[in-house]
């Protein structure tokens, strides 16, 4: 089945990102919530259906207590746990039901105040129960570990070394810096991201992303609504989804994951190709993840992703921009946010209307989202006319 | 490094699958299943094969020797508990049979590991003489 130009987003918001104590985790995604529906011309009560992340919020139903905090009347809901990658998911499950006509409009939400309200150490605590409770965790595994191992495996297949991928901790800084409201916007220089401490080796602080409060949210409209709408519309070209594994011990190949799948299928639904595109936003949990990320996705070849960022070539003017908002490692990452805003940020891009982080071109703007240890990929093409 | 033989990380509890790869362990025996439908090997315990789906499968005691596919030495541990063991290093071993393993490499050299090296299982008991996690140790020549 296809969704190709049956599905608009029709309005971005976000919550307040950086670090917030003032505002719990539910405030930050209502405040996020209620600037998307604003943002699509709509009112509460059009909305129909709500999908959001996992939060470390003490609702038992986020999405019900947030459905409830915003007055909210829904045909269905739901809260969503697929790691990072859930708004991906979110954004397929909720095209879906627009595209069959079931739904009207779907909002979608994700953020956390992790900075403030959990703080660091009980961050990286809780997410020591990431890995396999049996076969991983008991070795004392990490996020970054995790990655590290990818990373690792990667500069051996290919002869590279961190140097490699210092240019994208550098790069999303810069850009970033051109965000109103992006957490981390002071400079970061190469020398910077090369001498910082080692959090698991070959990834150093400056190639994890930040831990952040925030939130963001965006409406999943039927593309019939575009006409009525004040901003113009994000039309929904193709979209993709892969799973392998949920655990690092559990993957085929470290270097090879579901990305390649979910862009193919998202390409072949658009009627596009990887050199169409005039932007992207890869996810960042890490600098590893979007080098990996732009070779699956077919946007170099094998062994060659880091090469995008050579020389500010993805930068705001470059010649293929990429995570223009800053990303998860200078923007925001707030639970599942990090992705989602990645989202928001296709999606103003479409638009134009970004001031000094517009890039030139943008008709065609991709999103690709993973969750877990390169475990899930969601591949989102959006075009700013219908393609 | 912290001395390696400190390197101890107790043995979780499991049950089914689980609990017989465990009670291996104890034992001082590293089991993976062996499928009877396309001969391959897999870690970890799993009821049907995850290459081919077929739920023909046996239990094989691994040799517990295979090279290093990839590894990190950690700085940052996830739990205060294990603060004081870094840096320690975490890898994936592809094991002779052709399944994979995560483990910790442990002994004097563990920092100078290389992807490609050979390794070794061992299986440390703790003060008490309990079993722990299985570890590898790279094989000198």
């Amino acid at each position: 089945m296809t969704l190709k130009n049956k599905v608009i987003i029709s309005g971005v918001g976000d919550g307040e990102i950086g670090l917030v104590p003032d505002k719990s985790a539910l405030d930050l995604c209502a405040d996020a919530a209620l600037a998307a529906i604003a943002d699509a011309g709509l009112g509460v009560k059009d909305i129909d259906g709500l999908m959001t992340a996992y939060t470390s919020a003490p609702y038992f139903v986020f999405y019900g207590a947030l459905a409830e905090y915003l007055g909210l009347e829904l045909d269905t809901g739901a809260t969503l746990t697929a790691g990072g990658g859930t708004p991906g998911v979110m954004l397929r499950q909720a095209a879906l039901a627009v595209s069959a006509g079931v739904l009207n409009n779907v909002l979608i939400v994700a953020g956390d105040n992790r900075a403030t309200g959990l703080g660091t150490q009980n961050v990286v605590q809780m997410l020591s129960a990431f890995g396999h409770p049996i076969y991983e965790d008991p070795y004392g595994v990490t996020i970054p570990s995790l990655y590290a191992l990818v990373a690792q495996r990667y500069f051996s297949e290919y002869g590279l070394d961190r140097s490699h991928l210092a240019p994208i901790a550098v790069q999303s800084r810069a850009n970033a810096a051109l965000h109103p409201n992006a957490h981390k916007r002071d400079p970061l220089a190469l020398d910077d991201v090369l001498n910082a401490r080692p959090i698991s080796e070959p990834l150093h602080l400056y190639d994890c992303c930040l831990i952040s409060d925030g939130a963001g949210a965006f409406v999943v409209s039927r593309a019939g609504l575009a006409a009525d709408l004040p901003h113009p519309a994000a039309w929904l070209a193709g979209v993709g989804e892969r799973f392998t594994h949920e655990h690092l011990i559990a993957a085929d190949n470290l270097i090879a994951s579901g990305a390649e799948e979910s862009a193919r299928q998202a390409f072949a639904m658009a009627g596009l190709a990887p050199h169409d595109i005039d932007f992207a936003q890869l996810y960042d949990c890490f600098t590893i993840t979007p080098a990996l990320l732009a070779e699956e996705i077919g946007l170099t070849e094998r062994g060659e992703g880091w090469s995008l960022w050579i020389g500010g070539q993805a930068g705001i003017e470059g010649r293929f921009p990429i995570n223009t908002h800053g990303g998860m490692l200078s923007h925001c990452h707030a639970g599942a946010a990090g992705g989602l805003l990645n989202i928001n940020e296709t999606v103003r891009q479409l638009r134009g209307d970004q001031g000094a982080r517009q890039v030139a071109r943008h008709d065609v703007g991709l999103s690709h989202i993973e969750g877990g240890i390169m475990s899930n990929h969601t591949t989102a093409i959006f075009t700013r006319e219908p393609v | 490094m912290a001395d390696p033989t400190a390197q101890f990380r107790p043995l979780p509890t499991g049950q089914g699958l689980a609990a017989v790869y465990l009670d291996g362990i104890r034992n001082d025996r590293l089991m993976v299943q062996h499928c009877g439908a396309c001969n391959s090997h897999w870690h970890y315990p799993r009821p049907v094969c995850p290459g081919c789906g077929s739920d023909d499968w046996d239990w094989v005691d691994a040799q517990g020797s295979g090279t290093v596919h990839s590894f990190t030495i950690v700085h940052r541990a996830p739990v205060k508990a294990l603060k004081h063991l870094t840096p320690y290093v975490l890898a994936m071993v592809d094991l002779t049979e052709g399944a994979r393993v995560t483990s910790i490499i442990v002994g004097e050299t563990a920092l100078d590991i290389s992807i490609g090296d050979p390794v070794k299982i061992a299986f440390p008991k703790g003060p008490a003489g309990e079993a722990g996690m299985p570890v590898f140790k790279q094989v000198t020549a």
